[in-house]
């Protein structure tokens, strides 16, 4: 998966022929695309994440590189995103997770460091994704965004549509809500 | 980014997150693979292969057709009177060449040499002038077609227009030369004086008498409403407000006797038509 080649040269690529470089291309974006959905409506994620990566592949003949990839990748997500909330309407719970299975004890302690930064780590992490599905879901969608993707501001506000100002806007309120939001849990424990 | 909480951020990457399972990946990449391996962009379809030989071949068809069919009624279209008035005939007609004194010959109708199918379709009006009065919506399309071919190109008549804006007569039916050189002999004075007076050369001047001999000359007699040798040919072209003007014209030389009887062939021949005043008063005084 060290392809030297960047998203654009593999996409590219694919339109041509290559079917290898497609296999790349998922592989470096597969986590984060499934992450972006699954946070936001994980009953369907799975539908939804095949339904990106088809519409990805059906587009290819038409590929040229206008942006970066990731923008034109988000931007497809996000669009399937609105169109499943709008079929369906917004739930302010779609994760479906079962509140007993805190995934948080599977972490493996390794990736957690030191013991007293590993129990803040922990903590935080352990609260975050609770917190994640309280946000309003434009600024989760902001949040993802920003995570997951990469992208700038502004590629963010092409992406989705909206203005810059907009989204910093979006992603400030939901930085907010999330400090808030841990430390109240903190709090709590 | 500017609006980034490295805190945030590490834990929610700390955090647990779903992956897609390897069924789902598999079905994906598979899919991908099945795309770029299908040979829908690169192999055509017949329809795609044959799409040019068949367009340009079923161009070539149609414009072979609709050529051929151009070229078959082109002669109907160009000789058909409603295709060009023949008012608008006689003035595009070069009267130049007609006013030459050079021209030893009386007229395109007497030089003309007598083809064979203008000799049969005079012979045929020769042997049943009977049959002369008969309008051309009873002839066949055939004989339309002969007596169509049989009327001489319209000639200018430079001597009339210059004394008056008058529509010159009708043209000079088609008639074996030497009847019509019999025919022109007794030229009207009151025309060659016309001709003569407009300074006309002598063969318009006897032109101008031949159009003007009505109603002896068969030249007149389409004008007159008369039933000419070829009828046919003459209806065709002929029109009440020519005849009009031909009575004016023999009221302005004074055979009131030659008006009289062309206003009423003219009555005769059209009864709709609305004869003006003027003519009836004139002719009744």
């Amino acid at each position: 998966m060290n392809d030297p080649r960047t998203d654009e040269a593999l996409m590219l690529a694919y339109r041509d022929g290559d079917g290898a470089a497609f296999e790349v291309l998922y592989g470096r974006w597969r986590g984060r695309l499934y992450r972006y959905l699954a946070h936001q409506a994980a009953a369907v994620a799975d539908e939804l994440f095949q339904d990106v990566w088809l519409r990805v592949v059906n587009a290819r003949t038409g590929y040229e590189v206008t942006a970066r990839f990731s923008t034109w990748l988000f931007r497809i997500a996000h669009n399937r995103l609105m169109d499943h909330f709008r079929a369906r309407g917004p739930s302010p719970v779609d994760g479906g997770d079962d509140p007993e299975d805190d995934p948080i004890d599977r972490l493996p302690a390794s990736e957690l460091g030191a013991p007293t930064v590993m129990l803040e780590r922990r903590e935080a992490a352990r609260h975050i994704l609770q917190c994640l599905e309280a946000l309003p879901a434009v600024q989760r969608d902001a949040f993802l965004m920003a995570e997951e993707s990469g992208l700038s501001l502004a590629e963010i506000a092409n992406t989705t549509g909206v203005g810059r100002e907009t989204v910093k806007s979006r992603l400030r309120y939901a930085l907010d809500r999330l400090r808030r939001c841990l430390a109240g849990l903190r709090g709590t424990d | 980014m500017e609006e980034r909480d490295t805190q945030l951020s590490q834990a929610y990457r700390d955090a647990p997150h779903p992956e897609p399972s390897p069924a789902l990946d598999a079905r994906i990449l598979d899919a991908a693979r099945q795309a770029v391996a299908k040979p829908t962009g690169r192999r055509r379809s017949p329809w795609f292969t044959w799409a040019v030989p068949l367009s340009t071949a079923a161009v070539v068809v149609l414009g072979v057709t609709l050529l051929f069919e151009m070229q078959r009624q082109a002669p109907e279209v160009l000789q058909s009177p409603t295709a060009m008035p023949p008012a608008i005939e006689m003035d595009m007609t070069p009267p130049v060449q007609e006013a030459s004194p050079a021209e030893p010959k009386v007229s395109t109708a007497v030089e003309e040499p007598v083809t064979p199918e203008l000799a049969r379709g005079q012979s045929r009006h020769a042997a049943a002038p009977a049959e002369s009065t008969s309008s051309a919506a009873d002839m066949t399309r055939d004989e339309r077609d002969v007596a169509i071919h049989e009327a001489p190109p319209p000639q200018p008549f430079p001597a009339q227009q210059a004394t008056a804006p008058v529509p010159p007569p009708p043209p000079p039916p088609a008639l074996p030369a030497p009847e019509v050189r019999s025919l022109a002999k007794p030229a009207p004075k009151a025309a060659q004086e016309m001709a003569n007076s407009a300074g006309a050369p002598a063969s318009l001047a006897e032109h101008a008498a031949d159009a003007m001999r009505a109603p002896s000359s068969p030249a007149m007699a389409p004008a007159l409403g008369r039933a000419p040798e070829n009828a046919g040919a003459a209806r065709i072209i002929e029109t009440p407000e020519r005849m009009v003007e031909a009575i004016r014209n023999f009221i302005r030389e004074g055979r009131l006797d030659e008006a009289r009887k062309a206003l009423e062939t003219l009555r005769r021949t059209h009864p709709g038509f609305e004869v003006p005043d003027e003519l009836t008063q004139q002719l009744t005084q």
